[in-house]
């Protein structure tokens, strides 16, 4: 569901039908996965410990949801993941910024940037734990280190796609230097920033996920551990698919957020 | 050429005069289109016309009429709320005219203005400046590759030799105003525009 979709099903009759036959594919969809995972259990005569039913799923949903540990564990798994997003792209956006504008920093600084990016993060958070503890700061370090990289190139590139035409417009208007910041700079540089927000927004789901998996005693992350470990594999899959939607959660604001900053581009 | 009257660009030789002061920047008092329309794709008609009060930080009501009177001098009237890519060719340009004019400057820099269009809209864009300067009467510079273009439009024709450009002639163009499109079948502007033909060689 698309927010254009909405703005066009007032006026547009034809639109109706339309939504009506996808929501129908959509329930088709959904109900064919879910009729295939319990035959594969059938066929292969599965344990619940290998792969749980889809019922025994919804009865582990119902159960969590009910004793508010599920939505607990959510909100510390999206509170990490929305702090650091936040760090990472505030960073992000000031370093772009400056290293657009700066070539000889930019190459000073360039190989510390390539390198960051190739150590795997699952390496580094067992050090950022050491170092920060296992609570709220290293998992937002964690989220904040991945997002840091795809929104640092997409603000450098976004920065540099100024038209020269109109950088010439604004200097022939007198523009000073906040005022070219303000009316060129950020309007230009937007699409590509919130692309690479969006990208942000999936990566820093995982970094959370990763950071709970090396140490936590909270979290969805975490709730997957523990539930492995008491052979709970229902509740895995209640974990997994409760990230599933943090991760579909952040994409839909952030491409909402795109459809009415960008309403010039369609 | 433009670049360096607007100060955008630095000479390589000489210098730019503008009311007995060396041109650094662009002067207040002259406004620039562009070869392209060059509008900002994120503002639309309207915003882009207002522009160039919002950075000088005229207070609202004196932007809005400002741009209203414009937007009715160059006839996009009901195109306010309009995003550039929704334009005419033609049309982008009439806001990038609008743009300028907005700015009351006292000269006006036209750079190849209308070389991105086809023959017809090219055309009708002429008459249009020429009716634009009528109503607005302040001396426009402008940059062109047609000769028609140049002799219909101008007082004064200076033919510029290419790379490095300096000054070959300057062809006074004596044909009575307001013109039309009848003149330029005329013995007269022929006559002219062969002139310029033989300066500008081949």
């Amino acid at each position: 569901m698309t927010l254009s979709d909405l703005l066009n099903s007032n006026h547009h009759p034809r639109a109706h039908k339309h939504r009506g036959t996808r929501v129908i594919i959509a329930f088709l969809s959904l109900a064919s996965v879910v009729l295939l995972w319990q035959m594969l259990i059938w066929v292969n005569q599965l344990p619940p410990y290998i792969l749980p039913s889809p019922l025994r799923v919804w009865t582990q949903f119902v159960i969590v949801l009910n004793d508010g540990s599920l939505l607990r564990h959510t909100l510390i798994t999206l509170g990490e993941t929305l702090g650091g997003l936040a760090l990472g792209l505030s960073i992000a956006a000031v370093l772009g910024y400056v290293l657009a504008h700066s070539p000889v920093l930019e190459k000073f600084l360039e190989p510390y940037i390539v390198a960051s990016q190739s150590v795997p993060i699952v390496a580094i958070a067992p050090l950022l734990i050491i170092w920060f503890g296992s609570g709220l700061t290293s998992k937002v370090l964690i989220c904040a280190l991945i997002v840091f990289f795809p929104a640092l190139i997409n603000t450098i590139v976004g920065v540099r796609s100024v038209e020269q035409d109109l950088s010439d417009l604004m200097r022939s208007l007198r523009a000073d230097r906040w005022q070219t910041f303000i009316h060129l700079e950020l309007p230009s540089a937007l699409p590509m920033v919130l692309s690479g927000i969006k990208i942000g927004a999936t990566l820093a789901v995982i970094g959370a996920v990763i950071g709970e998996f090396v140490s936590a005693d909270r979290g969805l992350g975490f709730l997957i551990t523990s539930a492995r470990n008491n052979f709970d594999t229902a509740l895995v899959f209640v974990a997994i698919f409760a990230l599933v939607i943090i991760a579909i959660a952040l994409y839909g604001t952030v491409a909402m957020l795109e459809k009415i900053l960008l309403k010039w581009k369609q | 050429m433009l670049k360096l009257l607007s100060g955008l660009r630095t000479p390589t030789t000489g210098e730019v005069i503008f009311e007995g002061e060396r041109v650094h920047a662009t002067p207040e008092k002259i406004a620039l289109v562009f070869q392209k329309a060059n509008l900002m794709p994120w503002r639309t008609v309207f915003d882009n016309i207002t522009l160039p009060l919002e950075l000088k930080n005229l207070p609202a009501h004196k932007k809005e009429s400002r741009a209203r009177e414009m937007i009715d001098l160059v006839g996009l009237g009901g195109f306010e709320s309009a995003y550039p890519r929704e334009l005419s060719g033609g049309m982008e340009q009439r806001v990038a005219i609008a743009r300028a004019l907005v700015q009351y400057p006292d000269v006006l820099l036209l750079d190849e203005p209308f070389g991105s269009l086809d023959a017809l809209t090219r055309e009708r864009m002429s008459l249009e400046l020429l009716r634009i300067w009528d109503r607005y009467g302040k001396t426009v510079i402008m940059v062109t590759h047609s000769i028609s273009e140049a002799v219909f439009l101008a007082d004064r024709v200076l033919v510029f030799t290419p790379r490095p450009g300096s000054l070959r002639a300057e062809i006074p163009v004596g044909l009575p105003r307001p013109r039309n499109l009848e003149m330029t079948y005329s013995k007269e502007f022929g006559e002219i525009a062969s002139r310029v033909r033989v300066e500008i060689g081949d």
